[in-house]
């Protein structure tokens, strides 16, 4: 998954357990790879800074 | 994938440029030094020696060895993929913005030339160099562990 989206496996780690923000271009691929919308991917939260 | 092979191959040359100035240097030095322009090894204190030689063949290994990895990037089409992965990876780049960026590289370059050269011209102006060097680097590295040990 990593590779076909064009980063490394901790990037993807990073995300999954919250420690990184992906920027909107990114969010967007991984929400194409899952073949979903990007909200069905991520929750924003508003208290996130 | 070819842009990045092309950016490779620049890199190679670049490095190569790098170690034909190294090795210029290394011959300038030698013989600055034996006409009384530069201080010679009995002059510069035991810190100065070690550390312009830790420098200036850290420099040598370190150039040669970007050489021979970049070159096997190019004759291995999956390292090459790996490694333009993990240059362009965007947490990895958000990472090395945090802790300095391009500005703190560029100083680093500065710094450790010029703590070079001063340990051939005066050994208080080393010691400062060398003193600025050392928290340049301590800052980069802690920043670089602490924004990677966060995200």
């Amino acid at each position: 998954m990593a590779k076909s989206l064009g980063v490394t496996r901790q990037t993807i780690i990073s995300i999954e357990n919250g420690r990184y923000t992906a920027s909107l271009p990114l969010a967007y691929k991984i929400a194409k790879y899952f073949e979903k919308q990007i909200e069905e991917v991520f929750v924003f939260d508003e208290e996130t800074k | 994938m070819e842009d990045f092979k092309r950016r490779v191959k620049r890199r190679v040359r670049m490095l190569e440029g790098a170690l034909v100035v190294l090795l210029l240097v290394m011959i300038a030095v030698g013989e600055l030094s034996g006409r009384g322009v530069l201080l010679d090894s009995r002059q510069i204190s035991q810190l100065a020696g070690t550390a312009s030689r830790i420098l200036f063949f850290g420099s040598v290994i370190w150039v040669i060895f970007r050489i021979v990895k970049n070159k096997k990037l190019l004759k291995n089409k999956d390292l090459l993929l790996d490694q333009k992965i993990e240059e362009n990876d965007e947490r990895l780049c958000h990472i090395w913005n945090l802790s300095g960026g391009v500005a703190i590289d560029v100083l680093l370059f500065i710094m450790i030339a010029t703590t070079f050269f001063l340990a051939f011209v005066s050994m208080p102006a080393f010691y400062t160099a060398f003193f600025l060097l050392a928290a340049t680097v301590l800052l980069k590295l802690g920043l670089y562990w602490f924004y990677s040990r966060r995200s």
